[in-house]
């Protein structure tokens, strides 16, 4: 009951304080009106009544006040009111407001848009049922350097039987052509999986509309059936809920529609938008046949990552027992599905995170100087109110309440330039970034956002606060009043600010040299082609219009011949995949090399037409290339690069050798080119060999056309001229291979560019910090400088004084930072292309880089003191 | 007139809950009474008696409405809540204890 009167008077106090203000002013009058009637009843005049009421009743202000003081939310109240004052204060310096307000928003800013980056990619689980079980499945093939290969069919099956470890496996093909045609647009090339029924169960989510598959639909024969992304709904069936049920051209074979997955379903990756049922040959079943697979799982409850490895390496043992001749040598590995897909960039993500970490360091220690500064200059004021009655909590409170809009204009500045910059990355992003669908300023990095906000304004607030906190009457006025700003405590913590904000610099500027570096000598490496003016495009060849590898090779010789008669094509190739663009096909040879164990070499092996190498400029440096009498019915020819020819036949000629896949017919080595960096200009793993595209042909290729213009300018042409042989056939992945290039190189200039964005915004706030301080110590000791002058001291001496100060401060930062940078060097190690991550040459830069700022932050306070005219200073006071 | 003297907080509630325990009143009715109950020793000025009103509404005790004081003026008459009765009887209890016991102490010692 009591609690009713209680909550409706804590309420009304609260937000009705200007009520209860209005209405004690009423009473409190009232009062006075009836203590002055009660005096002129006992005969007083008016006036005298009056008086002598108020008199008796006393202060009305000291009543109000106190009513005020212990009325609910006062301190709300009053919190609000300093906050109201420090703006207005703050609106009247609009260079320093402006200053910190930018400072604040750049480092909260940056360290939002690469935390977005961060959690989206990294930390974000997968949008599945409890994704900390699910794992991927890997062999391991230790003789082909390979850590992680595709699974076949037949283990898979032994690994679903065997295991005790698991909840269920499923299997995923994810090579493959999906050629779209029919309603809804042009004819299209996606890309698409072929998945075990399980999938979705193992993965633990269900369709948005319809159904997923039956265990039937794995026969073949029954697997015309599909299921859509979201995206491709919406795009090519505009959503329409009737496409259950539908049927669809696929692959040419009429294929019936299912069900369709939700937005956030995006797997593999958010590139495939087509799934249809696996149907395994049994052949593959027997080990006489392979293909490539992914197997995802899903843990039993309870049980460990380390567990299930254990349990499957016993499984892969037996397995390599049975099978000797498929499966000698060959692993298991259990991985941790999120942890596997971002494996690639979780290294230069991390390093973006500590460099805006020093970033975000500099800006708060900078942040911490102005205001320091500020507020230093107020110290007598804060003294006198001390005097007057006011208390520490109270004035501490209030340089707080002063610190407060800063943070929050620069804290929503910050968030908004975030977004931007997400934009522009998620846009722009290079090339294989995993996940990047979930890059956006969702929940947590807001969150994340807020806690590094009140982090930086805890740090800020240090020096106003402790200022205000140690305000002292009697020292304040000890000290002359030109040195109103500051004692020499609060000199020395400034000049600590200023000596970390450097520390944390040189990390910056050490990590930007060693990337900068590392780039320059991975783009002075040769890739072996010349991507200048060739444009790349990639067709699959429907195998159900050309089912034979005969008609396959022919339709493509079809092609070659019509694109070359486009005007300004100077030559056209193909091959079956292109260098630089992140796919490969990797196998073991067998070569013909007079030794007696067949030698084994793992090769880049790939299809390619007659005209491939000239139009890449790869060149030939013995024999011939591949000519149209290596047909389908005459003696199989093969081209090496002369990396294998030196491996192989050191000092002979390899011309008529042969080499073969084991099992296979002989080729005779026709030819000699030289090496391609395949899979990236950083990493040069493998030999290549190449087959003729008619003698071995392949439904995927990848079409290059050398032009004599600039190659982006014939796109049209040229897929009109493949339209013209087939109008149906979809092309995709239209590139200059100058992009391919670029591409294969983004992920890396990203980082470099990123990290010399944060490192040149240290320096040019390392340089502000520098002045100000250097600038202050100038303005405490012209007195100092007057009187050195007026005794005979030279303006240089005194110029040497002064700069020797800023030089002294960036010292004691470098080697700090110096020591840091040096410890944590290490972390680079994988990231850098014959680069060591402690060059010398590098830290020694970043040093003298950081002593020049400082040598030219101080030189106009060094001039200032040296222009000081020992008259003026000494006698003003 | 002896020097009015200075009244504990908590007193002073004591005091304002049983004065208006009989009827609603305004507070300088309320100040009045105390002064005019005590002979003129307890002098209550605004500067402690509308704060400590607003006190004893906010923890419950009393509640407050507008009326009419008797020359016709608007005024905020002060009333006891039924948890405020419980209250003064439990104060004026521990009241009579304590001052019992001093005054034995005083006697006595």
């Amino acid at each position: 009951m009591r609690m009713f009167y209680q909550v409706a008077a804590f309420l009304r106090g609260l937000f009705r304080s200007a009520d209860i203000d209005r209405q004690m002013a009423d009473e409190l009058r009232f009062h006075l009106d009836k203590e002055a009637e009660r005096q002129m009843r006992f005969g007083a005049t008016p006036d005298a009544a009056r008086r002598a009421a108020r008199l008796k009743v006393g202060s009305v202000d000291a009543a109000q006040e106190t009513s005020r003081d212990e009325r609910p939310g006062s301190r709300l109240r009053q919190f609000s009111r300093d906050v109201v004052f420090g703006t207005r204060l703050l609106r009247k310096s609009f260079a320093f407001t402006a200053a910190t307000i930018g400072i604040v928003a750049l480092g909260v800013g940056a360290v939002t848009a690469i935390f977005s980056v961060v959690y989206g990619v990294m930390l974000k689980p997968l949008p599945y049922a409890e994704p900390d079980r699910l794992v991927s499945v890997w062999s391991v093939m230790p003789k082909l350097n390979l850590a992680r290969a595709s699974v076949s069919a037949a283990d898979f099956m032994d690994f679903r039987a065997s295991n005790r470890v698991f909840d269920d496996l499923a299997l995923v093909r994810t090579n493959g052509n999906f050629n779209l045609v029919g309603e809804g647009g042009e004819p299209e090339r996606l890309q698409g999986a072929r998945t075990s029924a399980n999938l979705l169960k193992v993965l633990g989510v269900r369709p948005l509309l319809g159904r997923p598959f039956t265990e039937e639909e794995q026969r073949t024969g029954n697997e015309n059936v599909a299921l859509l992304s979201y995206g491709l709904w919406q795009r090519r069936y505009a959503g329409d809920r009737s496409i259950i049920g539908r049927t669809i051209e696929l692959n040419g074979v009429p294929t019936t529609v299912v069900g369709v997955m939700g937005e956030s379903f995006q797997y593999p990756s958010h590139d495939f938008q087509i799934w249809i049922p696996v149907s395994i040959d049994p052949r593959e079943l027997t080990r006489e046949t392979t293909q490539n697979y992914q197997v995802v799982a899903r843990l039993a409850r309870g049980v460990t990552l380390a567990q299930a490895q254990s349990d499957m390496n016993g499984i892969a043992r037996r397995i390599e027992q049975s099978h000797p001749q498929t499966d000698a040598g060959v692993g298991v590995l259990v991985a941790s599905m999120l942890s596997d897909a971002v494996r690639p960039v979780r290294g230069p993500l991390y390093l973006l995170l500590a460099a805006v970490g020093c970033l975000l360091a500099i800006a708060c220690l900078n942040v911490a100087n102005l205001l320091g500064a500020r507020s230093a200059s107020r110290s007598s004021e804060f003294a006198v109110r001390l005097a007057l009655g006011a208390s520490r909590g109270r004035l501490t409170s209030q340089a707080l309440a002063e610190v407060l809009p800063i943070l929050v204009a620069g804290g929503l500045l910050g968030v908004l330039l975030a977004a931007w910059a997400v934009q522009v990355f998620v846009a722009g992003a290079p090339a294989g970034l995993p996940r990047i669908e979930n890059v956006e300023l969702s929940g947590p990095v807001l969150g994340a956002a807020l806690a590094v906000l009140t982090l930086s304004g805890l740090v800020a607030s240090l020096l106003p606060a402790s200022q205000a906190w140690r305000a002292d009457f009697t020292t304040v006025t000890k000290e002359s009043s030109r040195s109103a700003a500051g004692g020499r405590g609060h000199m020395r913590a400034r000049r600590a600010l200023v000596v970390a904000q450097i520390a944390f610099a040189v990390p910056l500027l050490v990590g930007t040299g060693i990337l900068a570096r590392s780039f320059t000598r991975l783009t002075d490496v040769q890739p072996g082609i010349r991507t200048a003016n060739v444009l790349s495009m990639a067709v699959a060849v429907p195998r159900s219009k050309y089912s034979s590898d005969d008609q396959v090779a022919a339709y493509e010789t079809r092609l070659l011949d019509a694109m070359r008669a486009v005007p300004g094509v100077a030559s056209v190739g193909m091959v079956n995949r292109l260098p630089l663009s992140g796919n490969g096909q990797v196998g073991t040879i067998e070569l013909d090399n007079d030794t007696p164990t067949p030698t084994l070499v793992t090769v880049d092996w790939r299809s390619a037409t007659p005209d491939y190498f000239a139009t890449m400029s790869i060149p030939l440096v013995h024999g011939r290339v591949f000519a149209s009498q290596d047909g389908v019915n005459a003696p199989l020819v093969g081209v090496i690069d002369e990396r294998l020819a030196r491996m192989a036949w050191p000092g002979q000629s390899p011309i008529g050798h042969r080499f073969r896949i084991p099992g296979a017919p002989w080729h005779e080595i026709v030819g000699v080119v030289g090496h391609v960096r395949h899979d990236g200009l950083d990493a040069d793993p493998r030999p290549q060999v190449y087959w003729n595209y008619l003698q071995r042909s392949q439904d995927r290729m990848a079409i290059v056309v050398r032009t004599n213009t600039s190659a982006a300018s014939l796109t049209s042409a040229i897929t009109a001229a493949i339209h013209s042989v087939d109008a149906d056939q979809p092309v995709y992945d239209v590139r200059t291979m100058d992009a391919v290039l670029d591409r294969s190189l983004s992920q890396r200039k990203l980082t470099m560019v990123l990290i010399g964005v944060f490192g040149a915004a240290a320096l040019v706030l390392a340089s502000v910090g520098v002045y100000g301080v250097v600038a202050f110590g100038v303005t405490q000791r012209l007195r100092e400088f007057g009187i050195r002058v007026a005794l005979g001291a030279e303006r240089g001496a005194v110029t040497r004084l002064v700069v020797g100060q800023g030089v002294g401060l960036a010292v004691v930062g470098t080697a700090i930072g110096l020591v840091a940078a040096i410890a944590a060097a290490g972390a680079m190690q994988g990231m850098t292309y014959e680069t060591n991550p402690r060059d010398p040459l590098v830290f020694a830069g970043a040093s003298l880089v950081l002593i020049g700022v400082a040598v030219a932050a101080s030189w106009l306070p060094a001039r200032r003191a040296a222009r000081v005219d020992p008259a003026v200073t000494l006698r003003a006071e | 007139m002896t020097k009015p003297t200075d009244l504990v907080q908590g007193t002073l509630d004591l005091l304002i809950l049983r004065t208006i325990q009989r009827e609603p009143l305004h507070g300088w009715a309320i100040a009045q009474r105390i002064q005019m109950l005590s002979n003129d020793v307890l002098q209550v000025n605004q500067g402690s008696l509308y704060p400590a009103l607003q006190r004893l509404e906010r923890q419950g005790w009393i509640t407050a409405d507008w009326g009419t004081s008797e020359n016709n003026r608007r005024a905020r008459f002060y009333r006891l809540t039924a948890p405020g009765r419980k209250r003064l009887a439990a104060e004026m209890n521990d009241w009579s204890r304590l001052s019992g016991a001093i005054t034995l102490v005083l006697r006595e010692a």
